[in-house]
């Protein structure tokens, strides 16, 4: 989608790595991540791929130390990235709250979905090894 | 519409995947083993004579690990590397391996031209594809704004509609 592309092309180029200090810069993370993906190798449950709750909602999280990729599963082995952002951003840091919500993140993936004119069903749902 | 460009560079590419590739190898090893009989991070450190949150980091690509460690991990499990070399397919990076001729002349590298076609091509295909699917977008995910413009539509939007 444009907003993950957008991400893709403005945000990433210059990102270091955050709280956990990755040895990875966030691009090589993101290239290592896509490469996974599309070579259809293991996405580890939970710890590279995790579906948000409610997860009746069919939304996704691709992640890596740094990133976080959200968007959902069109058809099994189809994922559609919506948008971006930086792991941090989710976490609370200091006793700060975290700059951005799951639940944010979660609704505006159904905002876009629900936009788009794709036929139906907009998403796919079923056992873990059969869509990933 | 600019076209989808993300490139890390083949020197980093070359580094990140194989440092991806090793880190995967070693997660699967290490599941295999887990599922037979019951190891642990912690177990894997006391052998190690480490701690278990190094161990973790550096499973995890959080710490540098190096290819010693990589063995001593695999050996702590009852595993051992095995590791082969081999040259780069001419055509497919920019600094494979030129054909020397039997005069011992350097055969100019046409392959190096290769991979910026293919990355023309490739280029080309994503702008096609992007334009396809954007027929299917709402104006309100065209891509013609900022992500802070994109942000604040769609909060606009949601608070318009609940």
């Amino acid at each position: 989608m444009p907003s993950f592309v957008r991400f893709l092309e403005e945000l990433l180029p210059s990102a270091q790595t955050g709280i956990l200090e990755a040895t990875e810069s966030p691009a090589a993370q993101m290239d290592t991540l896509l490469r996974k993906w599309n070579a259809g190798k293991p996405m580890a449950y939970r710890r590279v791929f995790s579906n948000l709750r409610p997860k009746g909602r069919g939304v996704w999280e691709m992640k890596t130390a740094d990133l976080r990729i959200f968007g959902w599963i069109y058809r099994p082995k189809v994922f559609v990235a919506t948008f971006a952002g930086f792991a941090d951003d989710y976490k609370s840091q200091n006793g700060n709250p975290p700059k951005e919500s799951y639940d944010d993140a979660r609704e505006r993936v159904i905002w876009i979905r629900d936009r788009l004119e794709v036929d139906s069903p907009a998403f796919v749902t079923g056992d873990y090894d059969a869509l990933i | 519409m600019p076209s989808f460009n993300f490139d890390i560079g083949e020197k980093e590419r070359a580094g990140s995947r194989f440092l991806s590739d090793v880190r995967d190898a070693l997660q699967n090893a290490l599941a295999t083993e887990k599922s037979q009989r019951k190891i642990t991070q912690q177990q894997i450190a006391n052998l190690l004579g480490t701690s278990r949150a190094v161990i973790n980091r550096q499973l995890l690509g959080l710490e540098n690990i190096g290819i010693k460690r990589v063995a001593e991990i695999l050996w702590a499990i009852g595993w051992e590397p095995h590791f082969e070399v081999r040259p780069i397919d001419r055509g497919v990076n920019e600094l494979s391996r030129p054909q020397i001729d039997k005069d011992g002349a350097t055969e100019k590298l046409a392959s190096v031209q290769l991979p910026s076609e293919k990355r023309e091509k490739t280029a080309s295909a994503l702008t096609e594809a992007r334009k396809g699917f954007q027929q299917g977008l709402p104006s309100s995910d065209q891509p013609t704004r900022s992500l802070a413009q994109d942000n604040a539509y769609f909060d606009r939007d949601r608070i318009a509609n609940g």
